[in-house]
């Protein structure tokens, strides 16, 4: 009581302060918004010492870069003719010219070299090229579809579509924050005081740098668009590439956010008006949501928090949370009024948030709890997510609670209105129901839950790029020529290193002590040093590796040493043995090993890397089947130790964190639904009444998960985050519901009138929440973005199901049960 | 590439081999005469090699084999192991080696094309009066090779017992890649994987 003393005192009291020091806070909030940032890097997806990101990162400067997009070209005359030829030329001149590319790979400057009936000892660092001119087009055109290195990567089986590869720059400062703060996360000993500030500079350094990088990259990927929009009237051009999926997806979610998030708000507008009929309970919530919303993207600009492609949901759940919260205020507000005709506006406004506060802090202590249990996830995202959850929740709360009772302090009294109220007329509807067929609804409930439950078991998590985009839209266009013609969209490294019994070798060679030797050989040292791979056995293993990999229908294109040395194996017209491949490394010219040998082989041939390139749009594909099946081959098959087998790239990553994501979303939901119990069981302080409270909970996320898995929705960075969203509502529409219960009950111990007065107070707020939602969320199925419009219906369906839960099964439950109270 | 230089190493080879007889030349002048000689042989038989380059083998056979220590060669490619292998075994292992180098690089005299042949002076190594005999191969357009012979000598006459080609001892590759085998499946299993020990 002395709480609420105080409340009236300070925030009744004083409404104009109030708004005054919101006024303050929105200005600050507006001015910090400006740094609020989407962040999709790499970095921003996993763990900040995630062991695969930091593998990931030293393979791919070891070897070759996977931050490169290509673009498809497909001339409408042939592909090896002067005019197609300029084109390209003219495409990868003005792609040199920006400022972040750092080479681009085409038909026009790879050397020509397995058909060019040259010798090995011919091999010289000049080589034809088409650039140069010395290649006629036949040549180039048998080379290019016969190259293994080039043939169905460079030019499509046809010979019709090419493709050109940009790599981008790599920005060494970035990396060397990276290298430093690894080797400062991998020390063993406890850092010094220098090396924690050190640590702590770095990790700050990295954040301006990815987002700063992120800016880089898309400004990149629009000068990109320009360039082939000069060019498309010369044929059929498409982009494609990692870098360019990362760019779109943040643009269209920053596009949805603001067009649709518009356009939900104005819809919510439109059915509060339906809803209420009178401009202050229509413009209140909504400027509380709104103050909500930008307090904490001003709290997130102003802390350099930027939020990632997972937490992106956060603004729409928050809208939710907020929405649901006034609602309840302003239906108690009308209920108070009334039941009370006789009391003035201002003890109405105290009354309705005396009452309301104990429910309303419930539930928003529940969903941050639930949202806080994902800060001990495996994933940055998803710890991210948790906390601003739970930071946009006290937001919302004590928006609520402060800023709409101050502005409601200075109004006039107003009227109630006398329209007809549809919502207390479905929600007594729905007691009568339950009162008619308690044992029906829950055996409905359960035939619905076993069947739609069942669904579960189709649960995939993956999801293809690709699906997150209409067919219409460049992107996906461009995505299924470079998947079905040139090679495949999604890059993955296998890296295998030597075993055990090498080292073991090595050990025995070095330490060998032979007369002979001394008798023979000079000091010189004339030994090779000691190949892992370049050897004729194992050489024969990577080939038999290299076509397994090939046989994969979901892979396209497989380079690796094994395709290098087919090449220079025709020019040298037999296969090598271990003395002239010791020599052949030696000798290759350094122009040549940069193509064929550096890319695939580490400098003491000891570490072997096949590149893959996934076909991302292909239905078949599954991330997590596909490397178990890859990995089960090397092990098990190839006969390779566990230790020496890696595999990683941006597929690997991507899977991991999917992977993650389930484990620490729909994996943990048990443990999720356990500590809800617990809340429940502080909260109502009665274990019969925890316990009937959770099954609607139960019931919510069962149907969703299970009609997602029927309808074949795949659990992804954007989908995976709607059960949470389910039982967060589902919770919250449980808690208002029993506690109102607590109290009705008593007023005349009968089960059946405590259940109609709880349907025509508060059920009228979980009715109008979930309505709203529901049409207002329906406007993102107008989004271009697959993902929006799951997240939208799907969102707007757990709102019904979470109204069916505790409007129907749960009173149901209760009835047949009647619990103590 | 790999196949021009192992030519002129074998027909310097057998430059040497055949000079071996002559006790009072110098390691130099027989590495010196016998490529003239050997270069003059693929001359001479130049249309049958074309018509049957079989008969390249015999050649090697004939003219180079017979003039390298392959018992020494051997024992330096098997290391410390040679010692754990009865005198059998040590006999059917040369033989078996010999004719993997001959299958191996016999055909690539066939693809010889003139290349400057430089010499430098016979050098001493190791401590039992060894010499290496070192020739710079060049072509324009193509980085200079190195070859080197390691010679012993072997009553009256010099014998090769390993090449080394841009510091890549072929001896040294062989034995590295045989040590591995032999860890692999044991030297039993290896040396009977010889035909020639079967």
């Amino acid at each position: 009581m002395k709480l609420f003393t105080c409340y009236n005192h300070f925030i009744l009291g004083n409404p104009r302060k109030v708004i005054f020091s919101f006024i303050v806070l929105l200005i600050l909030s507006i001015y910090y918004s400006f740094n609020f940032e989407l962040d999709a890097s790499g970095e921003s997806l996993v763990l900040e010492n995630d062991q695969s990101l930091n593998y990931y990162r030293e393979i791919s400067q070891r070897y070759a870069s996977d931050d490169f997009v290509i673009i498809t070209y497909k001339p409408e005359g042939k592909l090896f003719s002067k005019g197609s030829l300029d084109v390209i030329r003219s495409i990868r001149d003005a792609l040199l010219k920006l400022e972040n590319i750092a080479s681009v790979n085409s038909i026009l400057d790879v050397p020509i070299v397995y058909e060019s009936e040259l010798k090995l000892s011919e091999l010289t660092g000049d080589l034809m090229t088409l650039s140069e001119g010395n290649v006629g087009f036949d040549m180039a055109g048998r080379e290019f579809s016969s190259n293994p290195l080039y043939r169905e990567l460079l030019v499509s089986k046809e010979g019709k579509t090419t493709a050109i590869q940009a790599l981008f720059k790599r920005d060494e400062e970035y990396y060397n924050y990276i290298n430093q703060r690894q080797r400062l996360q991998s020390k063993k000993i406890k850092l010094t005081e220098d090396e924690r500030k050190t640590l702590a500079w770095l990790n700050d350094a990295i954040k301006e740098k990815n987002k700063f990088l992120s800016r880089q990259r898309e400004q990149d990927i629009t000068e990109i668009r320009k360039i082939l929009e000069r060019h498309r009237v010369k044929g059929d051009i498409h982009l494609g590439g990692v870098p360019m999926i990362v760019v779109d997806m943040i643009q269209f979610i920053r596009h949805d956010l603001v067009v649709f998030g518009a356009c939900v708000f104005l819809f919510l507008v439109f059915i509060l008006t339906i809803f209420f009929y009178q401009l202050r309970w229509v413009l209140l919530p909504m400027l509380i949501c709104m103050t909500s919303g930008l307090v904490t993207i001003g709290f997130l600009g102003y802390a350099g928090w930027a939020i990632t492609v997972i937490s992106s949901n956060f603004l729409s759940i928050l809208l939710i949370i907020t929405l649901s919260l006034t609602i309840h205020l302003i239906v108690r507000y009308r209920d108070l009024q009334q039941l009370n005709p006789e009391l003035g506006h201002i003890e109405l406004v105290r009354m309705t948030t005396s009452s309301m506060a104990r429910p309303c802090f419930y539930t928003i202590v529940t969903t941050a709890v639930a949202f806080a249990s994902l800060v001990v996830s495996e994933i940055r995202p998803v710890i991210d997510f948790g906390w601003i959850m739970v930071i946009g929740l006290c937001i919302a709360f004590i928006s609520s609670f402060t800023l709409m009772p101050a502005i409601l302090m200075l109004m006039d009294d107003v009227d109630l209105s006398r329209r007809l109220n549809i919502a207390r007329k479905i929600t007594l509807g729905l007691a009568r129901l339950v009162h008619n067929w308690p044992v029906v609804i829950i055996l409905a409930a359960l035939f619905i839950l076993g069947a739609i439950g069942f669904g579960i078991n189709y649960l995939k998590v993956e999801n293809r790029f690709i699906n997150n985009f209409k067919s219409d839209t460049e992107i996906y266009q461009g995505m299924k020529i470079i998947d079905h013609e040139l090679g495949g969209t999604m890059p993955m490294d296998i890296i295998i290193d030597p075993d055990r019994q090498f080292n073991e070798v090595k050990k025995e060679l070095a330490t060998e002590d032979n007369e002979l030797d001394e008798l023979f050989f000079d000091d010189m040292e004339t030994a090779p040093a000691l190949s892992y791979w370049l050897n004729p056995i194992m050489l024969e293993k990577a080939k038999q590796v290299h076509n397994h990999l090939e046989s994969y229908p979901v892979v396209g294109k497989v380079t690796s040493i094994v395709s290098s040395l087919a090449i220079v194996e025709k020019l040298n017209g037999a296969p090598f043995d271990e003395f002239e491949l010791a020599l052949l490394r030696k000798r290759i010219p350094e122009s040549i090993s940069g193509d064929l040998v550096k890319p695939y082989l580490s400098d003491d041939s000891n570490q072997i890397r096949f590149n893959l390139r996934v076909i991302e749009s292909d239905p078949e594909l599954n991330r997590k089947v596909l490397l178990e099946d890859i990995h089960s081959f090397l092990i098990n098959d190839m006969q390779f130790e566990e230790g020496q087998v890696h595999l990683t790239g941006m597929m690997v990553l991507y899977n991991n964190m999917l992977q993650s994501l389930f484990r620490s979303q729909i994996l943990t939901i048990g443990a999720v639904f356990a500590a809800i119990l617990f809340m429940f069981i502080i909260l109502f302080r009665n274990i019969q009444l925890a316990l009937i409270a959770i099954i609607p909970n139960i019931f919510s996320a069962v149907l969703i998960l299970g009609t997602m898995g029927w309808l074949n929705i795949p659990l992804d960075m954007m989908t995976i985050t709607i059960a949470a969203i389910t039982i967060g509502i589902s919770v919250d529409d449980t808690i208002h519901y029993i506690h109102r219960f607590q109290h009705e009950y008593p007023v005349d111990k009968n089960y059946e009138e405590a259940i109609n007065r709880c349907h025509g107070g508060i059920g009228k707020a979980i009715y109008y929440t979930s309505i709203a939602i529901f049409f207002g969320f329906a406007m993102l199925s107008f989004s271009n973005f697959i993902p929006t419009i799951y997240f939208g219906l799907l969102t707007g369906f757990a709102m019904i199901v979470a109204l069916i839960g505790d409007l129907l099964l749960l009173p149901s439950i209760i009835l047949i049960i009647k619990p103590k109270v | 590439m790999i196949k021009q230089y192992l030519i002129q190493v074998l027909i310097l080879v057998y430059m040497i081999t055949i000079s071996s007889y002559v006790v009072a030349e110098s390691a130099d002048q027989i590495v010196f005469d016998t490529t003239e000689e050997v270069l003059n042989r693929l001359q001479v038989d130049r249309n049958k090699l074309a018509k049957e380059p079989e008969y390249i083998k015999t050649i090697v056979r004939e003219l180079i084999i017979p003039h390298m220590d392959f018992i020494t060669m051997s024992e330096l490619v098997l290391g410390n192991r040679w010692n754990e292998l009865n005198q059998n075994k040590k006999e059917c292992f040369s033989n078996g080696f010999k004719n993997l180098l001959v299958e191996r690089y016999a055909y690539i005299l066939l693809s010889y094309k003139q290349q400057n042949i430089s010499y430098q002076s016979a050098k001493p190594i190791g401590e039992k009066g060894n010499v290496s005999i070192m020739q710079t191969l060049t072509r324009e357009g193509v980085k200079p090779l190195i070859i080197e012979y390691p010679m012993r000598p072997d009553a009256n006459s010099w014998k090769v017992i390993d090449l080394v080609i841009d510091d890549v001892s072929l001896i040294r590759s062989y034995r590295k890649m045989f040590t591995k085998e032999i860890k692999h499946t044991g030297l039993e299993n290896f040396v009977g994987s010889f035909q020639e020990c079967n």
